[in-house]
């Protein structure tokens, strides 16, 4: 007996069948089965959740709405942004070997040196301010940072077409037209400040905190490298339904945490 | 602020009124372009153009249908439109990467997880139209408008897809004693 194929399967998920085929369904069990499967793969299709957007990708947008003069008279960055992006820089330099690396290395990677460039995206997107370089953090090359030497790290630097990540965030970076830069540095000036006062107030924070506070940014910054670390191992072993299961629990996490984060970020903190 | 009131706002460039709509339908406008480039970084990118193009329109936009359904279709056509360009640079369609084994779990997130990276990894054309068929709800007709192909092309494309998409779901299924398993 001819069964149907996956192609005419999934033609009767939508019109009916040709009197051939209805026989056939009839008899088979195979087929019927499939069509119910099919079926069932469209109307999940169907009922997909919408993935969120960086919680960064505004301030991108905002960046770059400046630059084609779409947006009037721009408006002074708003505090959540600031506080997310420096929240984000710090935890993706904290992170580097505390929680996403021992969830990498549970997936059974080999280290650091084989897994995710964690401080390459998100850390950028930030319409590349030009900070005044200031003193540099005192941290040998490839050292852990403290979260405070992270924090003065990221506030002395200023940001690099190598640190920055993929899509919008690294147009806006490494554009270089002069016209251009002197628009960005217009339009980002209110912002810079800002973050400036931001990121002091941050660094006298995180030297303030132990080790053993659940802190804001701790806990984003251990989610953050437990994300990237799982999407990683991920990658490479989708069928492993135990790094499937991390994946989803830290990425739940690390949105109810930015969820926190933004509402806190309303109230006046520093 | 109503709808209206915040198109008009934008219209002017206020910077508050923009936020606001980007506020609304963002997650909207990032969600179809994510499963159209089946990256985050294209999608990052696709997405941010989508918000450019609508502003740039925006004075245009008579209200003939609504916001959300014109600033969707601004996004579908960013989408196609880089995708093309991109086609057209690398002078070849992507390669099929190797596809994964899974096992749907009906209703759960694992599920949904893998339907997106099971769409991810559909080559390019059979993607745009099952994410434009199946998952955002366009009819042939009109997916065959956006990409210049008859709608009789759209659906063989789409019966394509979802068969692929079901071999690379089902792939972990071991078939039950005494059933016999359907072959293509």
């Amino acid at each position: 007996m001819q069964h149907l194929t996956l192609e005419a399967v999934a033609r009767l998920v939508d019109e009916p069948p040709e009197p051939e085929e209805s026989l056939h369904l009839r008899e088979c069990l195979a087929c019927r089965r499939e069509l119910v499967e099919m079926r069932t793969q469209t109307q999940a299709l169907a009922r997909l959740a919408d993935p969120e957007p960086s919680p960064f990708a505004w301030a991108a947008l905002e960046a770059r709405l400046a630059e084609e003069g779409l947006v009037r008279g721009r408006r002074a960055a708003p505090r959540e942004h600031a506080w997310l992006r420096a929240a984000a820089a710090v935890a993706l330099l904290v992170m580097g070997g505390a929680g996403g690396m021992a969830v990498w290395s549970r997936g059974g990677g080999s280290g650091p040196a084989a897994g995710p460039d964690l401080l390459a995206p998100q850390v950028a997107v930030a319409p590349a301010p030009e900070w005044e370089p200031a003193a540099p953090a005192a941290a040998a090359p490839g050292a852990p940072l403290t979260a405070a030497e992270a924090v003065r790290t990221v506030a002395s630097e200023p940001a690099t077409p190598a640190q920055a990540g993929g899509g919008a965030a690294r147009r806006v970076a490494v554009a270089d037209d002069a016209p251009r830069a002197e628009q960005r540095r217009e339009a980002t000036a209110a912002l810079e400040s800002a973050e400036r006062d931001y990121l002091q107030a941050l660094a006298r924070y995180a030297e303030s905190a132990s080790a053993e506070d659940a802190d804001p940014v701790t806990r984003l910054a251990t989610l953050e490298g437990m994300v990237r670390a799982t999407r990683y191992a991920l990658e490479r072993a989708p069928e492993d339904p135990v790094i499937n299961g991390y994946h989803l629990a830290a990425m739940g996490q690390r949105d109810a945490m930015l969820r926190q984060i933004a509402r806190s970020s309303e109230e006046t903190w520093y | 602020m109503n709808e209206s009131q915040l198109i008009h706002s934008a219209r002017q460039g206020d910077g508050g009124a923009i936020q606001a709509l980007y506020g609304l339908y963002s997650r909207r406008v990032y969600a179809v372009v994510r499963r159209l480039a089946g990256e985050d970084a294209l999608a990052e990118d696709w997405a941010q153009e989508t918000w450019i193009r609508a502003l740039r329109a925006l004075p245009a936009f008579r209200g003939d249908s609504r916001f959300s359904t014109w600033l969707h279709r601004i996004a579908v056509n960013t989408a196609l439109h880089a995708r093309r360009s991109r086609e057209r640079k690398a002078g070849r369609e992507e390669p099929l990467e190797d596809e994964f084994v899974t096992r749907p779990e009906s209703g759960d997130a694992l599920l949904r997880l893998r339907l997106e990276q099971a769409v991810a990894k559909l080559p390019e054309g059979m993607r745009r139209v099952l994410v434009l068929h199946d998952v955002e709800g366009y009819t042939h007709e009109e997916i065959g408008e956006m990409l210049g192909v008859a709608a009789g092309t759209c659906k063989s494309q789409l019966f394509k897809a979802r068969a692929r998409m079901r071999q690379m779901l089902a792939t972990a299924y071991e078939p039950e004693e005494g059933v016999e398993t359907c072959s293509t």
